[in-house]
């Protein structure tokens, strides 16, 4: 494993137990590609569900009911997706570290989270009104969904475009 | 198109678009695929790990960063780790990087009149 140009907690960091076990063993690398990929698509399809609900897509159907079974499901994904993501960083931290298009991708996730974070903890609290059927929700939130549709699709690219730069 | 589809289709293409064309230090994009190189030489050293594998390859004076494929695509095709032993000799094809004048992506390997397709 080259490990040039990279800090020391990240050569550390790859070179101990499980990094040397997710490169060396045959089946375990796939596995947690193929779990990476299964979270992050539950996670970014139960948001961009409730995204679309929100820039209008369906407005027949109550907002909040969409929610109610499209964000667990997002969190589940999110569950899946965390932990396979450090095993699959850990297996090449240093090339994760200088590579440009992963630090992108964390970036737009963590400004994924605040944007979800601000609509929750504003507009979100009066969803039952805003978001019955028929009825346009305030323009913060539409911006919110709008935006987060954004953001997770360019999670999603800049995720896969990692191993081309 | 309806007010959603050119939404997300904007949301799409700005999303393509944040991706840093620039900068490209080891993927797979780095490789200059219509230069093809030739190297025939030894094996210094090999590591037969995920994501790929890699030699140390002394070939024309120089050592050689080679890239390989996966652990599990190399044993596949036939390709073993005890093939790729330090001392072996070996023949490459594949395609030089566009960063450093040193490495090279392997679309093939000959070992001992086998040859292995990587791709």
């Amino acid at each position: 494993m080259e490990h040039g140009g990279g800090p020391e907690w990240a050569v550390w960091l790859q070179e101990g137990a499980v990094g040397r076990t997710m490169r060396e063993s045959f089946l375990l690398y796939p596995l947690v590609n193929v779990l990476h990929i299964l979270g992050f698509t539950a996670l970014a399809g139960g948001i961009l569900a409730v995204d679309l609900r929100l820039v209008g897509l369906g407005r027949r159907l109550p907002l909040d009911q969409v929610a109610r079974v499209m964000l667990p499901v997002a969190l589940v994904g999110l569950a899946v997706s965390v932990p396979t993501g450090a095993l699959l960083f850990v297996t090449e931290a240093v090339g994760m570290w200088t590579n440009p298009v992963f630090g992108w991708k964390v970036g737009i996730i963590a400004l994924a989270g605040a944007n979800a974070l601000a609509l929750h903890a504003g507009p979100w609290r009066r969803v039952a009104e805003w978001g019955a059927p028929g009825v346009k929700p305030p323009v913060f939130a539409r911006a919110a969904g709008a935006a987060s549709l954004l953001f997770w699709m360019s999670a999603l690219i800049l995720g896969r475009l990692i191993a081309y730069f | 198109m309806n007010r959603i589809a050119r939404r997300t289709l904007i949301a799409a293409a700005l999303g393509a678009a944040l991706a840093p064309a620039a900068l490209a230090h080891h993927g797979w994009g780095s490789y200059d695929s219509n230069t093809v190189l030739t190297l025939n030489g030894t094996i210094r050293a090999a590591t037969y790990e995920n994501p790929h594998g890699t030699l140390q390859f002394d070939a024309d004076g120089k050592t050689w960063l080679v890239i390989l494929a996966p652990p599990s695509r190399m044993q596949n095709r036939g390709l073993e780790a005890a093939a790729l032993k330090p001392g072996t000799v070996a023949t490459v094809v594949g395609y030089p990087s566009r960063n450093d004048p040193l490495e090279m992506r392997a679309e093939r390997i000959t070992v001992d009149g086998k040859t292995t397709e990587l791709r």
